[in-house]
């Protein structure tokens, strides 16, 4: 397994405490800046010669920050689009050819519920999200008939570090309480990851293009 | 026994052929209990004893779902039988009758809906009697693509989509009303599956040479099999899916992500 973060050390943590879980996993990671083209290119180059071609590609980078639109910075906006979707995108385009030559394969993106209905104080990230929903759509469609499936997880609010970005000074408690909200209680990374391993499986081999929600029912 | 359902009793209603029968076969391998339902005692019992000659553990309730209280009796059977109930699978409503509109009966109408909406209805309400007194449990609803949209037109999926997309939202309005139990609810659309139900269409698509076009309007080139949609349902019935509720999983192909369906 490649491990693949913009921060070198906590993608090296991860790699060695996956080579200590399961035993004779390989693991290594490396530093990439999703949202950088030639970052991609060249780690995913060098992931192909030091492990060999990938056959399943998982895209979870993303950042978030809450803000009222008309006060985004247009930087801001960018950045935003650039690690959630552009990042997405990247990952996909480096791949892909790996997965076509070794004959099919499959890829997870992790959208979010904020890419299927509008939350406030998001536009960026909601933009972003609906983009990787569509993008996982199109890459389904194209890639189908070489047998490389794409689908999207899109979870609610999770036990990670974006549950506790912090909302606009002048933020609707009602509203802030909505968005973190799920029926389930909010979702611990376990949860979603045992989603993205059913889709990754042989047992998902009939299944692309398809957006499954992993959300505590919050959406529904 | 060992599996993802492992000590976990399943109903599976209208389980006699097709997709139930592959789902009640797949939930007995990974170790549950399964309550099997189809319409006929002969069917029912058939797939019990593949599941126990295979080594599984499984007990008989034929019937008719559109009859309440038989499905009352059925269900009362099933969590006797085994103690409890922790999955039920609705796998019913494929008649798929082609009627044009303007020429079809009040009672075509409502058959339609008796099969896939009333049946459904009636197994989720005596299902839930056990489910929230045992704080917990997993409802999986077999829907359709037809249920969101067009579905490639034809009179055959007029009362079909409409059905199936009323159990579409009951599937969600479930998911809300009954997480504080702990009670899952989700479904699995799959498009055309080679089942005995949709043995004559696929009769006529060979007849008309047609097989291979309309695999080729699939994104993944293939009609789809029974296992294909079982594999997704133990997924929602196992407890990987703890945090999943209100949710549709589309096992189409691709189908659904595509523009237009597979047409003649």
């Amino acid at each position: 397994m490649a491990v693949v973060d913009r921060d070198a050390d906590a993608g090296r943590a991860t790699a060695t405490a996956l080579a200590e879980a399961v035993g004779g996993a390989q693991a290594r990671s490396y530093e990439v800046d999703v949202s950088d083209w030639a970052s991609v290119d060249a780690a995913v180059q060098q992931i192909v010669a030091d492990m060999g071609p990938p056959t399943a590609l998982v895209n979870a980078a993303a950042i978030q920050r809450f803000a009222h639109a008309h006060e985004i910075e247009p930087a801001e906006w960018s950045r935003i689009l650039a690690v959630n979707l552009t990042g997405t995108f990247f990952m996909c385009r480096a791949v892909l050819p790996h997965l076509m030559a070794a004959g099919g394969g499959a890829i997870v993106n992790i959208a979010s519920t904020a890419g299927l209905t509008g939350l406030p104080y998001d536009a960026a990230y909601c933009a972003a999200k609906g983009g990787v929903v569509q993008l996982t759509k199109a890459l389904a469609v194209e890639y189908a008939p070489q047998h490389i499936r794409v689908n999207a997880v899109a979870p609610g609010g999770m036990q990670t570090p974006m549950l506790h970005v912090p909302f606009p000074d002048d933020a609707l408690p009602e509203v802030q309480q909505r968005i973190r909200r799920s029926l389930l209680g909010v979702a611990d990374p376990e949860d979603v990851a045992n989603v993205v391993c059913f889709l990754l499986s042989n047992r998902a081999s009939y299944m692309t293009g398809s957006i499954v929600v992993a959300d505590g029912g919050a959406l529904a | 026994m060992n599996g993802r359902l492992a000590q976990k009793v399943a109903f599976v209603a209208a389980a006699g052929s097709g997709i139930g029968r592959a789902t009640a076969l797949r939930f007995a391998r990974e170790g549950a209990s399964v309550a099997v339902n189809a319409l006929h005692d002969n069917t029912t019992q058939a797939v019990v004893d593949e599941i126990v000659a295979s080594g599984g553990s499984a007990s008989a309730h034929p019937g008719d779902l559109t009859d309440s209280a038989r499905v009352d009796a059925l269900m009362l059977a099933a969590g006797e039988q085994w103690g409890r109930l922790d999955v039920l699978v609705n796998c019913g409503g494929a008649r798929v009758p082609a009627f044009a509109v303007e020429t079809t009966t009040d009672e075509q109408w409502h058959d339609e809906f008796a099969l896939s909406v009333d049946a459904t209805f009636y197994a989720i309400r005596a299902a839930l009697r056990y489910m929230t007194a045992q704080r917990g449990g997993s409802i999986v609803n077999i829907i359709s693509p037809a249920a969101f949209g067009g579905a490639g037109g034809g009179h055959a999926m007029v009362g079909y989509g409409a059905a199936k997309a009323a159990v579409d939202n009951l599937t969600r309005i479930l998911a809300v009303n009954y997480g504080q139990y702990n009670i899952r609810v989700n479904a699995v659309a799959p498009a055309t599956v080679e089942t005995p139900h949709t043995l004559e269409f696929l009769r006529t698509l060979d007849e008309r040479g047609g097989r291979e076009a309309w695999q080729q309007q699939i994104p993944l080139r293939r009609i789809g099999q029974p296992d294909d949609i079982a594999n997704a349902v133990l997924f929602l019935a196992s407890d990987e899916a703890a945090y999943v509720t209100g949710a549709t999983y589309c096992v189409d192909g691709g189908v659904s992500a595509q523009l237009g369906s597979p047409r003649l």
